[in-house]
């Protein structure tokens, strides 16, 4: 059987869960105080499909600023991104259309995958079904997830290994 | 391309072309051989007119050329078909013009000659210390008895023993994605480590210099040093080779990774370029990224013999012995004459060599160093020497002037003069070439016989600026100076660190009047855990609320004031990724929300209802104290919600006592059963009450009793849950 290596990339507002969630997703053998010095911290976890064994190189990003630290160089070569809300902030949501926009504008249309982070959160909850509904109209598929109870966090990192499959 | 250009009868071939051409030029068709037997001037006629037309394609072709050969480029195989032509075009050049092909291939074959030449030399010196290791040292005797004892050849005992393979590991990696496509490692080594991750790392860390320092994207970043581990990277155009080494960098690894690059990017181009995940198609390259690794001669492991030496530097010793006196005492002679120039008020006229003995000849300041003296000291004796020594007097003549020259070697940009027999110095120049001057001038002449107050510093209002802007930056939270200085055009540079939010160089150097243009600036962004911008970052990140005070105090946050329990929250979590953060205070901070809930909480716990006896209904003249329950009952549910805090109400029942304990508590427990049934009529969520009985047990409240036989009471009771 042989082994496809993909690049990702982890997107989204400041504070969202990206680096929550990958620690959900991967158990790393490195530390994350990478994320402070160089800016990235670059994650590795490997997923069965189907017909083939893939091994997901997970970038994750360092930055509150939004979206200056994407650069052109964080992006190069991505197959696909995860893109992160946090459900307990509106704001968020705007953020993320405006990084969709972004990378377009620098490296082309590849899939993305949203999930909207901290689900366990109920209270604080903000994000209506309306508002999902107008995210999957914008042709991304969502995701309602938890690095904290891990819910949902595997079936979105899947969908987006079959989807640059 | 037409199938006329194939013709082989050019005359043809042009009336072809233009007989299927729709241009206005075929209206005159009449004129064509076509039509018969055309008359001598239309013949003439047509030809012009064909040569014009080709002249005029020649143009046209000539604008769209640069755009298909690009084309063609991309496309592929126009080198191929260039080939031959080229190919035939050197060949030619290079036997008509041999010099004019010389010429433009010097400047890079000169430079790989003369590396060549040293480095075959290198090699030489390298093959004769190790033939004499083997053949005429303690080393070789000790490796040939060792050959003998253990039954291996000589040869293998000394591979063994000088040769080794330090390049642990080697990769081919991705340069767009930093994926791994191959890898291959020594025998000896075991690999823990995840290499996919290390490779993305290497890839960002290289991103991360490049895009701090504005380097070109194609410099290359060759090695990378961390303790006694090197990291070489080799880039190519879509692949890099790396390797890790035990131990520092050779120029030979250097040489063995180009070579492995170039080939692979050239046997794998096509794989490289169209690289989608699969990494398959490489497993090929292996042998290339093993050619990285193979053993090498270990210069370190080979000592340098003094035997060696010996034997190449014979030949020069020898020569040096036969002409050796004859040198030293030239040198020593050139080092007196040397010495005597540079003494103040001595200037040598004439020296040199006469009938095998020295000679010298000079004028002298009686005030100055006597020459004999010095002649000893220099290890002559004075009576080999013929001297000859003319006096001449003080400050007096242009004899002055001359030797202050000669003693200064002033700039261009100062003039020298005497004036009333001061020595006077005017205009520019470097601070150090004033400061050598006065010390100069303070040994060899009295202090009120020159006057330097006419010149002045070369640039020193910049320097100054430039002063000035460092001791700024230094003062300023949030910049870091990593290195400052000069560069070769004599522009100042500093590279450092800016927090965004410190103010930025740029305000700063414009303070100082100092023109942009004379500073190259490099700043990395990064954050500061300088108070003062931690506080300003916190103050940003949180953004608190106008009854909320924020300060940051020996690397605690403390926030003072009054704030909702949501932003609390927020604030909690967010400080944590501030640096220069290391804790919260908020000892001092109330929370809103808290407040409310305790308040609700007070004045529900007040209440006491008085019940009909007979009905479950409330006694008159209690309406509007029910409203202000459901009041305080609704912001208990709004302050709870923010504090995420559940709760139940309690409703006791209580009774004037009948006699039978177990009466009572049945009665008091309708009497809570019925306020329920009031408040669920009034349209309130069940869910959040409990009952009690009390019996005929009285609130807990000042001045509720159950004296009068018809008392039937409820109070409340909020029970905080977890
Ligand atoms: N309750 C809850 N908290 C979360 C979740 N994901 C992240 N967090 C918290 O949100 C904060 C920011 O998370 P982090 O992963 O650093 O966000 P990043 O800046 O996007 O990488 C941390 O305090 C996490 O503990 C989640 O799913 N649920
Ligand atoms: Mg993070």
């Amino acid at each position: 059987m042989t082994v496809i290596k993909k690049k990702v990339c982890m997107l989204g507002a400041f504070s969202v869960g990206k680096t929550s969630l990958v620690r959900q997703f991967v158990t790393s053998v490195f530390s994350d105080k990478y994320l402070t010095t160089v800016g990235v911290k670059v994650n590795k976890k490997s997923i069965t499909l189907e017909t083939t064994d893939m091994d997901l190189l997970i970038w994750d990003i360092y930055g509150e600023d939004n979206l200056q630290s994407i650069s052109p160089s964080y992006l190069r070569g991505a197959a696909g991104h995860l893109l992160v809300l946090d459900g307990t902030r509106r704001e968020t949501f705007d953020i993320a259309v405006e990084i969709d926009e972004k990378i377009e504008r620098l490296t082309g249309k590849v899939p993305i995958v949203v999930l909207i982070n901290k689900c366990d959160l109920e209270a604080d909850w903000e994000i209506t079904s309306e508002a999902i509904e107008k995210m999957e109209a914008r042709g991304w598929r969502v995701f309602c997830t938890s690095a904290k109870t891990g819910q949902g966090v595997e079936e979105a990192f899947k969908t987006l290994a079959m989807a640059i499959y | 391309m037409t199938p006329h250009a194939t013709s082989t009868d050019p005359v043809k071939a042009l009336s072809e072309s233009r007989a299927d051409s729709e241009s206005p030029h075929t209206s005159d068709a009449a004129t064509t051989p076509l039509d018969g037997v055309p008359s001598a001037h239309s013949l003439t006629e047509h030809f012009l007119d064909r040569l014009e037309r080709i002249q005029e394609d020649a143009v046209a072709v000539s604008r769209v050329l640069p755009g298909a050969v690009a084309r063609c480029v991309q496309s592929g195989g126009l080198g191929e078909a260039l080939t031959p032509a080229v190919e035939r075009a050197l060949l030619l050049i290079s036997r008509r013009n041999p010099r004019s092909l010389a010429e433009a291939l010097t400047p890079s074959v000169g430079a790989a000659l003369r590396r060549s030449l040293w480095a075959s030399m290198f090699h030489f010196f390298r093959r004769v210390n190790f033939w004499m290791l083997q053949h005429v040292s303690m080393k070789g005797m000790q490796w040939r008895m060792e050959a003998q004892r253990s039954g291996k050849s000589f040869d293998e005992v000394v591979t063994e023993h000088t040769q080794d393979s330090p390049v642990r590991q080697v990769f081919l990696i991705h340069r767009e994605t930093g994926l791994v496509l191959q890898e291959a490692q020594s025998l000896s080594t075991s690999s823990p480590q995840d290499w996919d991750i290390i490779s993305g790392m290497l890839t960002a860390l290289q991103d991360f210099i490049h895009d701090s320092f504005n380097l070109n994207q194609d410099t290359p970043l060759e090695t990378i040093k961390v303790g006694d581990v090197t990291v070489l990277i080799e880039q190519g155009p879509y692949a890099a080779v790396a390797g890790i080494l035990d131990g520092s960098m050779r120029p030979e690894y250097a040489t063995r990774f180009k070579d492995a690059c170039s080939r692979i990017h050239g046997e794998f181009s096509k794989e490289l370029s169209t690289f989608d995940g699969d990494t398959a198609p490489f497993d090929t390259c292996a042998p290339y990224l093993d050619s990285c690794m193979h053993n090498l001669i270990n210069p370190d492991r080979l000592p340098i013999l003094p035997q060696t030496m010996l034997v190449l530097l014979l030949p020069f010793l020898l020569l040096a012995t036969w002409t050796l006196p004859g040198v030293v005492d030239s040198v020593r002679w050139k080092n007196y004459v040397l010495h005597l120039a540079d003494e103040p008020g001595i200037i040598v006229i004439d020296h040199g060599r006469k009938d095998g003995a020295h000679f010298i000849t000079g004028l002298r300041d009686p005030l100055a160093a006597n020459p004999q003296d010095l002649l000893v000291q220099a290890g002559f004796t004075p009576s080999d020497v013929s001297s000859h020594w003319e006096p001449f007097q003080g400050l007096s003549s242009t004899l002055a002037l001359a030797r202050a020259r000669r003693l200064l070697d002033p700039p261009d940009s100062v003039v020298l003069d005497m004036r009333d027999n001061v020595l006077t110095l005017e205009g520019t120049a470097t601070r150090d070439w004033i400061r050598s001057a006065r010390e100069s001038l303070q040994r060899w002449i009295e202090l009120d016989k020159f006057n330097m107050d006419g010149l002045s510093i070369s640039n020193a209002g910049a320097q100054s600026q430039w002063l000035r802007f460092l001791k700024h930056i230094e003062r300023e939270p949030g910049l870091s100076v990593i290195t400052k200085g000069i560069d070769t055009d004599g522009r100042f540079t500093i590279v450092g660190l800016a927090d965004p939010l410190a103010r930025t160089p740029d305000a700063l150097l414009a303070e100082t009047g100092l023109a942009s243009d004379e500073v190259v600036q490099q700043w990395a962004a990064y954050q500061s855990p300088d108070p003062r911008i931690a506080e300003k970052r916190a103050r940003h990140l949180l953004n608190p609320p106008e009854s909320v005070n924020l300060s940051v105090r020996d690397g605690v946050l403390h926030l003072e004031g009054e704030a909702p329990a949501p932003w609390i929250r927020l604030a909690e979590t967010l400080s944590k990724s501030i640096p220069g953060v290391r804790s919260l205070y908020v000892d001092h901070l109330v929370n809103t929300d808290q407040r409310n809930l305790k308040q609700a909480i007070g004045r529900i716990e007040k209440n006491v209802f008085q019940l009909l006896a007979g009905a479950p209904d409330l006694r008159p003249g209690q309406a509007d104290k029910l409203t202000q329950l459901t009041k305080d009952i609704a912001q208990l549910r709004r302050s709870a919600r923010r504090n995420n805090i559940d709760f139940l109400i309690e409703i006791r029942g209580h009774t004037a006592p009948t006699g039978a304990t177990q009466r009572d508590t049945l009665m008091a427990e309708s009497l809570a059963r019925s306020f329920l049934e009031l408040l669920s009529r009034r349209s309130e969520d069940t869910r959040l009450f409990t009952r009690r009985s009390l019996g005929s047990t009285p609130p807990d409240i000042g001045g509720a009793t159950l004296d009068k036989p018809d008392d039937r009471l409820v109070s409340f009771k909020v029970l905080l849950l977890d």
